[in-house]
């Protein structure tokens, strides 16, 4: 009765939208309220600028309405299926501007909640008769990847123009958004856009994602960056001074209370030696620049429009297998953070102007052994001690996850275990070498790349055997691997012992000081 | 300022745009077609006029009943425009005018036409066809007011904009038509010409993605702007008068970024159009010319 009552309180901030039958004056209200320059508010909201993406899609979409209309074929499935990717546009756009507004107490608390009910409400009941798993045709959520699985999120960025091998970056703006310490940069030669960040996530992030994109859905592009790999160009300030490297710092603390000069590699200043070595800078002359122990970056490609959430809980989403089903692959691989607003609905443009609308499994750093501390208040990701080798088991008629997550939404918990085994049988198609591939981007030391190799082909075994599936790429696993370097164990029976040094890691990823705490520094 | 053209490039990016609202920094001017004959183009030295490509656009405007979108200062058409031989391209247009010299003049527009439709006949079939067959005019210009009304609430910008003005399109039919051969001209100077030298003008923080190819294969040439010379004959749609209306224009637009300067040079080579070509201020569009021309006792 209480669970019940739970999860009525946890679900009902899952959108819920009825798809009524639609009229022209229907569509036209709404084409209207999306695109027209006079409509300056949304349920309250402030529109304070509609993109290229947003209009070109929108006004495409209704006109295609309009000649649905004109040729009495409004009720096709097209037709529909067009009316409803609006009403998506306008719902997702909706709780951005929610989002934007910050985070209440009420929603912290349901955090909280959250995690430490998430074993409560990740059962699912085994049927009796256990049916045929039907294929699952794609979507904007899914795909069946369309070459090896794991060259798919190589593929995708590819499709979306995505070069992340580049020198020379220059700060385009700072912001305070997140707990993560974040800034917005520009490649210097190509004007491409990209989010660096710093922190517990820059290994987490790129693995899960490449993992995810393996298993056919969408993601974002975070790309973890080597010591020094990329030189950061500091800019001007607003009033139009060199920003010093003492300024970043101190925005990066003043917003999100993280030290940023530990995980500083090396400063400098754009001068007429390194102008001469490479033309492309002489506009920064005499500009400072910084270049990082540790960072990741991910693409902002420029003609993608990103809303708010992908919105798994619309009524027409939650009986969507490749989404109830995605529950089974975020608790494989630790993933906390799935609110919804962590999933993405985008609106893509190519070359030709071709829009399509995109959802996509976003920030999925906060993965891979999170420790949670209450007092004091903290979280840390990517803590291979903290993944544990077990995380599934048969219990009482029920497949029974073993994790904690952030939210409780009504698209998982109204999986079933049909939506379960659909998935575990993607996960079956992820072979060592798949694993591998997706780890050794990483930048983790090679032994807890095999730590957590170990880990997520135990955790994927242990899934299998529980949806009776057979595997095709057996992985023999090590549960007790260790590693010593000369005279000193790292990893010993399975855990990580040692830190590996902050010299490229300074964040750690042994100890469990987490961003609130300033990754202990 | 180069963030701000890596930021710009990020931005506008797309060339292709179907709904489009932008404004522009353009003037007009009245000069003899003579004048931009062969070498006389040199004489403007030290800006330079390259002639690069040449086409052909068909517009038809409209109006309603009160005349209130000339009233509102704006012009309203469907655009045929053929820019590569045999391949035409398709656009509803609303454009402010220009009260005055100089001012920034706003456009919207919509150019996938592929899907509009009045009773089964595709929208650009009429336009070609009101263009090619005088007979089938009058017919098809009840069509196209027909189109108009289905249109009016609709979210496609100009109607949206027409909306906003308060105008009703709903009665909206055929004023003026005519045909335009435009030739195009970019204006550079050279980066050691006196003029670059007087303002040490730099290159231009011009979005990349849009600066034609001819500057990134000519990196000594500085763009600073784009003309078009019009030869325009224009007919009444309204009545049965056969008459026609040519107009002659030079429409150069400031392409220098920062704006600024480019605007100071546009004034620059304004002032040296004047002298040797006599060439004079214009700020009535095709449309206010041409409507004013065939109704004159039409209030403007």
């Amino acid at each position: 009765m209480l669970s019940k009552l739970f999860l009525g309180i946890l679900v009902s901030g899952t959108p819920l939208l009825s798809l009524a039958s639609n009229s022209i004056s229907e569509i036209r209200y709404l084409c209207n309220e999306l695109t027209s320059d006079s409509n300056k508010e949304l349920d309250g909201y402030k529109i304070t600028k509609r993109k290229d993406q947003l209009l070109i899609h929108v006004h495409r979409s209704c006109e295609a309405l309009e000649e649905a209309v004109d040729e009495g074929k409004l009720d096709e499935p097209s037709s529909t299926a067009l009316f409803r990717d609006l009403k998506y546009i306008r719902d997702s756009w909706i709780q951005k501007f929610k989002f934007d507004e910050g985070l209440g107490i009420f929603d912290i608390m349901m955090m909280g909640a959250s995690h430490q009910f998430s074993s409560f409400f990740l059962r699912y009941d085994i049927p009796e008769n256990k049916k045929q798993i039907s294929e699952v045709s794609p979507s904007i959520f899914w795909s069946l990847p369309a070459g090896p699985r794991e060259k798919e999120f190589d593929r995708k960025a590819a499709e979306h123009g995505i070069k992340n091998s580049f020198e020379w970056a220059v700060l385009d703006q700072l912001e305070v958004k997140g707990s993560a310490p974040k800034a917005h940069i520009v490649d210097i030669n190509t004007g491409s856009r990209w989010l660096m960040k710093w922190g517990d996530e820059v290994s987490s992030d790129p693995v899960v994602s490449r993992l995810f994109s393996a298993l056919g859905y969408n993601t974002d592009y975070p790309y973890y960056s080597k010591p020094g790999e990329i030189k950061l160009i500091l800019g001007k300030t607003e009033n139009k001074k060199k920003r010093s490297v003492a300024h970043f710092v101190k925005f990066i603390y003043n917003g999100y209370q993280i030290n940023l000069s530990p995980f500083i590699q090396s400063v400098g200043r754009i001068d007429r030696a390194l102008i001469e070595k490479s033309r492309e800078l002489a506009p920064f002359k005499g500009q400072y620049y910084v270049s990082f122990k540790s960072s990741a970056i991910e693409a902002r490609p420029k003609d993608e429009l990103r809303l708010g959430g992908m919105l798994s809980g619309h009524p027409e989403n939650v009986n969507r297998r490749e989404l109830k089903g995605a529950i089974l692959a975020l608790l494989w691989l630790g993933v906390w953070d799935i609110k919804e607003i962590n999933t993405l609905l985008s609106i893509t443009m190519n070359e030709k102007a071709e829009t399509k609308l995109v959802g996509s499994f976003s920030d999925l750093g906060l993965s891979m052994g999170v420790k949670i501390n209450r007092f004091p208040r903290d979280i840390k990701a990517s803590l291979v001690n903290e993944l544990p080798w077990d995380f599934i088991s048969v219990e009482k008629g029920k497949v029974q996850l073993n994790g904690h997550v952030n939210a409780i939404l009504k698209t998982y918990t109204s999986a079933n275990y049909e939506d379960l085994q659909w998935m575990a049988g993607q996960i079956a198609q992820l072979d060592e070498k798949i694993l591998r591939d997706c780890l050794s981007y990483s930048g983790w030391p090679s032994y807890v790349q095999e730590l957590y190799f170990f880990k997520l082909a135990e955790r994927r075994k242990q899934i299998l055997s529980v949806f009776d599936i057979e595997d095709a790429h057996p992985i023999t696993v090590n549960r007790m691997y260790s590693f010593r370097d000369q005279d000193r164990w790292l990893a010993k029976d399975g855990f990580l012992i040692e830190e590996p040094g902050d010299e490229v890691y300074p964040q750690g990823l042994l100890h469990d000081k987490g961003r609130f705490r300033g990754f202990g520094w | 300022m180069v963030i701000f053209k890596i930021i710009l490039s990020a931005l506008l990016s797309s060339q292709f745009l179907l709904a489009r609202s932008g404004v522009e920094e353009q003037r007009k001017y009245i000069v003899d077609p003579a004048k931009l004959d062969g070498d006389k183009l040199s004489l403007i030295n030290p800006f330079v006029f390259y002639p690069h490509s040449q086409y052909i656009t068909f517009d038809i405007y409209f109006d309603t009943p009160n005349w209130d979108i000339r009233n509102s200062s704006h012009s309203f058409r469907l655009r045929r425009v053929e820019k590569k031989k045999g391949k035409w391209e398709y656009a509803i247009q609303i454009k402010s005018e220009m009260v005055e010299a100089s001012q920034i003049r706003t456009e919207l527009e919509y150019k996938d036409f592929s899907k509009q439709k009045v009773d089964k006949s595709p929208v650009i079939e009429l336009i070609n066809q009101f263009i090619a067959d005088e007979s089938a005019r009058p017919a098809i210009s009840k069509k196209l007011t027909q189109w108009m009304l289905r249109k009016k609430d609709s979210s496609l910008p100009p109607f949206q904009k027409l909306r906003d003005l308060s105008i009703d399109s709903s009665q909206m039919r055929p004023i003026v038509w005519g045909h335009s051969v435009r030739q195009r001209y970019h204006i550079y100077t050279d980066k050691n010409s006196a003029l670059a030298k007087t303002y040490f003008i730099k290159n231009s923080e011009k979005n990349i993605f849009l600066v034609p190819p001819f500057f990134k294969t000519n990196p000594q040439n500085i763009w600073l702007m784009e003309a078009s010379f019009d030869r325009a004959v224009f007919r009444d749609a309204l009545t049965d008068q056969k008459d026609e209306w040519v107009i002659h224009e030079l429409e150069i637009e400031n392409k220098y970024r920062p704006r600024k300067l480019g605007t100071i040079l546009l004034n620059d080579l304004e002032k040296k159009m004047g002298e040797v070509w006599n060439a004079k201020v214009s700020t009535r569009s095709k449309y206010l010319s041409s409507s004013s021309h065939f109704h004159k006792d039409e209030k403007e």
